[in-house]
């Protein structure tokens, strides 16, 4: 054995070596032929392959001061109050970090987790079966969002807000779209990355990657919620939802929210990587204007051949005589026919000075052909126009106006370059202006600064009113400011009033106004360090307040001694305000510390949500809106919310069971699901199979997606584009879809094949057009029509049955492919090549038990009810479900429970009388003259004799004697 | 018939005190002297002694 001791660990043991080297360390006989005894498992075991050499001997050997053996963790976690599937991982766990644990830590662990799994399970008469039921989805219930609610989404770091029905029509255009049903699926390839901001559970905002994306149409109502912050959404109504309930964020379903009800909305939107600079080139094209850089390619030929200017090259001359009279510069942007000045930098940097400028434009700026006029009076402002001018060269001039009632003043700045920039991405005119889509992806000084130049030139502060406030006629000016103040951290309000929309910030925020934006104007520096001055304390905020707050205040009074009456009003209300929560942390804290109690688990509970990422908005109006047109929705990985561009937060799926991520197939799961199994349905309402797949078919995912396309089940109407009887030829004329015929890898010929083989006298040709053309001698043209019907529904491809199958990965990156399929037919798929029948299974009970024998239907159905129950996160041991297996499945063939199974069964007619459809039992009992023999409980019950089991299973007889 | 006389299941024990205190509460004749009053109390102190003339009749 080559082994050293302490320190190297080698994979080469013997087990003689390590005899020997235990018997040298311990120098005694008796023990080492204990523990060699105890040697032969471990030698077998996993451990010494691993090369522990190590572990063995401190195990086997000096069991240090409360080390832990194997058969301990065995033990002390099958003691605990853990459920079974939590058990093995942890079992696991422990077995791999065993050298570090000691008795105590292993007490700490289990409790731990047991504590927290606790604490994470249902409460009792929580509507578990409520949101299970919702879950019966026909695949076709949708919970979507109309074409033009527009969403925030992030592509290659840039932030955008546009219409969800564009985004999802222009997917759908560029990448594949599968049909189920009425739906139309895209799944994104995963090439293409697009983030949105999804909500995660603790309150933040994360940016989380979409799968897919949907869209059908929508002939049902919609609903229209309107919040008290003045935003609105508009869907589905059993578009899902997001609130807060007992500390936790669940989704709801649009149908359930009502007025008072409170849903996310975006307060503070994080963004790592942030956009510092902008190309020109991306707004002003190259041909049309000119850039200095490409200019210098054209002219010296050593940079390149390619180039791009304004002009052909004959005039391209001409410019080079006049040169003295016409500079281009290299790294600026001119425009077409005036040179000169006005030109700006190729690629801006989008620093504070530019971010202010444009807030400036935004609120008091407009456009000539060529100037940007600027209007404002106050000093200060003007010497930062004059300085941003300066800082670009740009040529101004000011005077004073008196076109409204007081005296004015313009700053003009001559640039024909920049007006067309603002023009492009800014808007023009009090209704046209908007905050430039890059704006949402630059830094915070960025947008501090953009706001700064906003507010200061149209934001008024009123002190006694306890507001910043801004307006304007451009609603999307208003939201997009709306939208960039979150960047911030910063929520405020909307409203409209008489054709002004109207965005008002809380005084609550003046601290962080002043923090990341701040003002120029002097009256308005000072106004908002008044604003900062005022108390939260006394008032109390309507719509900063924190819902679903559950037991956790009355708790947390508790421990700490504090009478609850105190919290009893937020704890009846379900809802705290934020200031208030933070006084009553704050409390709760000293009163703790003064104590020596230890909070820290419930105050971390409080950090968490205020420090949460979103305003639980209230419903104030909850409309019913006309439907129309198409409606769309997304699907985004993990936390499954996503954002609209006012920053509601909203849920894509009710829970759909996702399969590895996506929600590509639907499962019943919870209560109905139960039903259908304990009442032995035939056919599932949803069947479902998990096909595992047999070598080269498990590893290559373009063979397992071939097989997939073979087993999937293709009708004539899948694949063609149209289909109908020409009176003419008297025969069926039927036009396939390349592009499905490629998708399903079907061949023409195959289709030919099948349409030939409906019956002996029909003859399949194809036309030069690609149609086919079906013949059949002496058939009137009702018996064509009846044809043409037939042809239609004929199956190509598939197994009858398999409406889809998906291919998915078993473990995120690693394992084996396997095919989940929508629709169950367990015999047809076993012959099939790079199936590995052993490992397959359905959820179709009955297809089992015919299959595989009544044995293996017992099983399925106890793992299904297991995996349903868990799934729920109900606890129930399974010999509660093995007895239910067990009876349904006694007899040979599987029994329903109800009454046409077991109940039914009964000979006992009290016992079926008693249990339903009472009357007919009777009746059938006395016409048919059936006996009772009382032997069961039902029956003894009923007559009020002692029920045959226990004392009533004893009979006495007198004893002779005595 | 076969009479049980070894060992008495927890039920059968159950029924046949609970018997026998019925006949006693009904003011049959005591089989022991006790200082107990309580019928139920009297039957077990019978059965403890071997003294109760009921038995099981096992079931073929």
């Amino acid at each position: 054995m080559v082994m050293q001791t302490k320190g190297e660990v080698t994979k080469e043991l013997t087990r003689a070596g390590v005899e020997q080297e235990i018997a040298e360390l311990i120098g005694d006989e008796f023990m080492l032929a204990e523990l060699t005894a105890g040697l032969d498992g471990l030698l077998d075991s996993k451990e010494v392959e691993e090369g522990c050499a190590e572990d063995i001997i401190r195990m086997a050997g000096r069991e240090e001061e409360g080390e832990i053996k194997l058969g301990d963790i065995e033990l002390k976690v099958n003691e605990s109050e853990i459920p079974k599937r939590i058990k093995d991982e942890l079992k696991e766990k422990l077995r791999a970090i065993r050298i570090e644990l000691n008795n105590e830590k292993l007490n700490a662990i289990l409790n731990g987790v047991a504590e927290k799994y606790n604490k994470s399970k249902v409460v009792p008469r929580e509507a578990v079966g409520i949101v299970a039921a919702q879950s019966i989805g026909e695949p076709g219930t949708q919970m979507s969002i109309p074409f033009f609610e527009k969403i925030i989404i992030k592509i290659d770091n840039q932030i955008r807000i546009m219409p969800i029905g564009e985004f999802v029509d222009k997917l759908m255009d560029t990448y594949r779209v599968e049909r189920v049903n009425e739906t139309e699926i895209c799944d994104l390839p995963s090439n293409v990355q697009v983030k949105v901001p999804s909500l995660n559970e603790l309150g933040k905002i994360e940016w989380k990657g979409l799968i897919s994306c949907s869209r059908h149409d929508y002939p049902k109502k919609l609903i229209h919620i309107k919040t008290r912050s003045g935003r609105k959404i508009i869907a589905t109504d059993n578009h899902s939802f997001v609130i807060r309930k007992d500390n936790r964020i669940l989704p709801i379903s649009g149908k359930e929210l009502k007025p008072k009800d409170r849903i996310p909305v975006i307060k503070n939107l994080p963004l790592d990587d942030s956009l510092r600079s902008l190309e020109i080139s991306n707004y002003l094209p190259k041909d049309e204007w000119w850039y200095g850089s490409e200019l210098k390619k054209a002219l010296d030929p050593l940079l390149g051949f390619s180039y791009t200017i304004p002009v052909g090259p004959d005039q391209l001359l001409n410019h080079i005589k006049q040169s003295n009279t016409f500079e281009v510069l290299d790294g600026f942007v001119y425009p077409y026919q005036t040179h000169s000045m006005g030109k700006i930098p190729e690629c801006l940097k989008l620093d504070p000075m530019l971010g202010w400028f444009l807030g400036a434009y935004l609120s008091e700026g407009s456009v000539s052909r060529y100037a940007v006029n600027i209007s404002n009076t106050d000093e200060a402002f003007l010497s930062k126009e004059r300085e941003f001018a300066k800082s670009l060269n740009l040529d101004y001039r000011e005077k004073d106006n008196y076109r409204d009632f007081a005296r004015g003043h313009d700053l003009s700045m001559s640039s024909r370059v920049l007006v067309e920039f603002l023009e492009r991405t800014c808007g023009k005119g009090s209704k046209g202006k908007r905050v430039p889509m890059f704006a949402y992806s630059s830094d915070e000084a960025f947008i501090g600064s953009l706001l700064r130049g906003y507010f200061d030139g149209d934001g008024n502060i009123s002190v006694e009113r306890k507001v910043i406030r801004a307006s304007s006629r451009s609603k999307e000016l208003i939201d997009g400011i709306a939208l960039l103040l979150s960047r911030i951290g910063i929520f405020a309000r909307k409203s409209t009033q008489g054709g002004e929309y109207w965005l008002s910030i809380s005084y609550r925020y003046a601290e962080r106004f002043k923090e990341k934006i701040g003002f120029d104007t002097p009256e308005k520096v000072k106004r908002l360090i008044e604003l900062c001055q005022i108390q939260p304390e006394s008032s109390y905020d309507v719509i900063e307040m924190i819902p679903g707050i559950g037991q956790s205040l009355k708790v947390l009074a508790r421990k700490v001694g504090l009478p609850t009456r105190l919290v009893n009003n937020f704890t009846k209300r379900q809802r705290i305000g934020r200031t208030t929560l933070e006084r009553y942390a704050r409390l709760f804290e000293k009163e703790a510390r003064d104590k020596g109690i230890n909070i820290n688990q419930e105050l971390a509970l409080f950090r968490q949500m205020l420090e949460e990422d979103v305003i639980w908005d209230e419903i104030i109006e909850i409309q019913y809106a006309k439907p129309g047109g198409k409606v769309y929705d997304l699907s985004v990985e993990g936390l499954e919310t996503f954002a609209t561009g006012e920053g509601v937060i909203t849920h894509n799926t009710l829970r759909t069971f996702h399969y590895a991520g996506v929600g590509a197939i639907y499962i019943t799961l919870g209560l109905p699901r139960i039903i259908e199994v304990v009442d032995a349905r035939k056919k599932p309402s949803t069947p479902a199979m998990k096909i595992k797949l047999t070598g080269e078919y498990a590893r290559n995912r373009n063979k397992a997606e071939e097989l997939a396309r073979e087993i999937e089940k293709t009708y004539i109407r899948d694949i063609k584009s149209e289909i109908y009887v020409s009176r003419k030829d008297m025969s069926v004329w039927v036009s396939l879809r390349e592009k499905e015929l490629k998708r399903r890898h079907i061949e023409k010929e195959e289709v030919k094949e099948k349409i030939e083989g409906m019956d002996s006298d029909v003859h399949v040709e194809e036309a030069e057009d690609g149609k086919l053309r079906i013949q059949v001698p002496n058939k009137s043209y009702q018996e064509l029509r009846k044809l043409e019907k037939e042809v239609n529904n004929l199956s190509v491809k598939g197994i009858e049955g398999i409406m889809r199958g998906i291919v998915r990965r078993e473990n995120e990156g690693d394992g084996e492919y396997m095919l989940y399929t929508e629709g169950s037919a367990l015999k047809k798929v076993r012959g099939i090549e790079g199936v590995d029948f052993s490992r397959t299974t359905t959820n179709n009970i009955a297809e089992i038990a015919d299959v595989l024998g009544i044995e293996a239907a017992r099983n399925a159905i106890i793992d299904e009810m297991m995996n349903t129950l868990e799934e729920q996160g109900l606890d129930v041991d399974v010999r509660h479900v093995t007895l239910i297996a067990d009876a349904m499945t006694m007899d040979g063939e599987v029994k329903s429970i109800g009454r046409h199974g077991l109940a039914g069964g009964k000979v006992s007619v009290l016992s079926r009388a008693a249990f339903e459809v009472t009357v007919d039992n009777l009746l059938d009992a006395a016409m048919y003259g059936e006996t009772e023999e009382l032997k069961g409980v039902t029956e003894n019950v009923i007559v009020g004799q002692p029920i045959k089991l226990g004392t009533g299973a004893i009979e006495l007889v007198a004893r002779g004697g005595q | 018939m076969t009479e049980k006389r070894d060992k008495y299941t927890k039920y059968e024990k159950a029924r046949i005190i609970g018997a026998r205190a019925l006949q006693i509460a009904a003011g049959a004749p005591v089989l022991i002297r006790t200082e107990e009053i309580d019928p139920i109390e009297i039957a077990m102190e019978e059965f403890e002694s071997g003294n109760i003339p009921i038995t099981v009749k096992r079931k073929k």
